[in-house]
């Protein structure tokens, strides 16, 4: 993904997305719309109205049945094993349980992406250190997950999803669990991150409040998402 | 630099993975020594009997008794002409007083040394090569004895067609119990892989939510692979050593009873050494292939 190319793109599109499963009602049916760099987007909608399978569009885990699904240009679903890993090693991922390893720290758990992307042990724990920094998690590296509280999971999974300083953040149903104190410190993480570049995508199944005045709303229904 | 640190990060999760289900690791091990201690006895043994089996008369062999008034002339001539012939390995004349001497000392009769002349002819000894099949073991005979000078000629093609018999049913065993080791090792070290995958499942789909290839999903599963090959060839190796010794003794004084020589031992070191090796490379290439398997339904 190069600067010039990051310019004139939008790094999240959906054209006319439509998507199925098993020929019943599609989840999204001529679905489009932009994120650009530096744009906080929260996606609303109903329980099962399909954000998760729009974030899952931006990831690849799902493919579009009709229409164009990119992500800086490169269409997800068209990518084969190692460039979509790629990919995905570019897009930071919250998704809705989080998948924090229990059996090791928070620490570990957030150098994985680092780890994956080749990086030494050594680096990527500096790397890690420095994004538990950015959510305010830098004293509990060594903890296990569980021995967090709800919103610092949230954190600390926000924490492994940009320590490989990715171009498009996406979470999922993040003040799903949290109290209103816990979810204003997320709302306020994230917009920092919009603020610093990234193109950050926020499914929730309601409006959290209060919601970062940058934050644009679409709204999913029926298939179709309006602003 | 990149390569180095995913293959020491590779090296710590198969760590990890090993410790999460010790004792599956453990009897995936011992299942692959056991499966390979059949082949690796059944090759030390051949090994060690090799030197006896080379003593073997094992081609085929014709006598040529000659009439009795063939010059030596003719009777090198002869020799001559038959080592000639293609798929013969070996001509020897057993002169006549050579065969009556032999015959003496065998039989212990001194009513030999009575006789006024020696009865017994000169032998031409023809021993085929090995692979002679026992249709042209007896086309050559019928040929041999249309030969000028031939008496008669015997040739003894039953001991060969039981020889070959032999070696047949002995190679289709090996092979057989070979093929079963081979896919013993196979189902163990998948089965193994499936367990490891099974109980790495949060792990596998943390990996690939962060973006992490396959080849790098891949890599402890298959080095764990190679592991579990790689201890079972040791620990076959050590049984078969054990084993061998403790029956050396025993195989020993059995031969000698037969009036030979065994020597019963392991295959060397350095030889195991390189089939623990080899077996490391396939146990990984297996268990990768496995992972792979297992991994295709996700994305």
């Amino acid at each position: 993904m190069t600067e010039a190319h990051a310019a004139t793109t939008p790094l999240i599109e959906f054209d006319r997305v439509r998507k199925s499963f098993g020929g019943a009602q599609p989840v999204l049916n001529e679905a489009s719309f932009t994120v650009e760099r530096g744009q906080f987007a929260v996606l609303t909608g109903a329980n099962g109205a399909g954000k998760s399978t729009a974030l899952k569009l931006i990831t690849g885990w799902l493919a579009p049945d009709d229409g164009r699904v990119a992500v800086a240009g490169e269409e997800p679903a068209r990518l084969r094993d190692a460039a979509l890993s790629a990919l995905r090693r570019a897009i930071g991922m919250v998704p809705q349980d989080l998948h924090l390893l229990a059996d090791r720290s928070v620490l570990d758990n957030v150098m994985l992406p680092a780890l994956a992307d080749g990086l030494s042990r050594k680096a990527a724990a500096e790397r890690a250190r420095s994004a538990l920094q950015r959510v305010g998690l830098a004293d509990d590296g060594a903890e296990m997950p569980a021995q967090l509280s709800a919103g610092a999971q949230q954190r600390a999974a926000l924490a492994r999803a940009i320590v490989n300083r990715p171009a498009v953040l996406l979470v999922d149903e993040p003040t799903a669990f949290l109290d209103a104190a816990a979810a204003t410190v997320l709302l306020q993480l994230l917009e920092e991150f919009a603020r610093a570049g990234m193109a950050v995508l926020m499914a929730s199944h309601g409006e959290p409040a209060p919601l970062p005045s940058m934050a644009r709303r679409l709204r999913l229904a029926e298939g179709r998402i309006s602003e | 630099m990149k390569a180095l640190a995913v293959r020491a990060h590779a090296l710590r999760e198969m760590a990890r993975l090993l410790r999460r289900r010790p004792g599956s690791f453990l009897l995936a091990v011992v299942l692959a020594a056991a499966a390979f201690t059949v082949p690796l006895v059944g090759a030390s043994v051949a090994r060690s009997a090799a030197p006896l089996v080379q003593q073997l008369p094992l081609g085929p062999e014709i006598n040529l008794f000659l009439v009795a008034s063939t010059s030596t002339t003719e009777i090198r001539q002869l020799q001559s002409l038959l080592a000639g012939r293609a798929g013969v390995a070996q001509v020897e004349w057993i002169t006549r007083d050579a065969a009556l001497k032999a015959l003496a000392q065998r039989t212990g009769s001194s009513g030999l040394a009575d006789l006024k002349g020696n009865p017994l002819p000169d032998v031409l000894v023809v021993t085929l090569s090995t692979e002679t099949p026992p249709a042209e073991v007896e086309t050559t005979v019928a040929e041999l004895r249309r030969l000028p000078r031939v008496e008669s000629v015997a040739a003894d093609t039953g001991w060969h067609r039981q020889l070959r018999a032999l070696l047949r049913a002995a190679t289709v065993t090996a092979t057989l119990v070979g093929g079963l080791a081979a896919v013993l090792l196979v189902l163990i070290v998948l089965a193994s892989v499936q367990l490891q995958l099974t109980s790495s499942a949060e792990y596998v789909r943390a990996l690939r939510l962060v973006g992490a290839d396959t080849r790098f999903v891949v890599r402890p599963f298959a080095y764990a692979g190679a592991l579990t090959l790689a201890l079972g060839t040791l620990l076959a190796a050590g049984l078969t050593w054990a084993g061998l010794t403790a029956a050396a003794a025993q195989a020993a004084e059995l031969a000698q009873a037969y009036g030979a020589s065994f020597n019963l031992q392991a295959l060397p070191p350095q030889w195991l050494v390189l089939l623990a090796v080899v077996a490391a490379f396939v146990g990984g290439a297996i268990a990768a292939l496995g992972t792979r398997w297992g991994l295709r339904r996700t994305r």
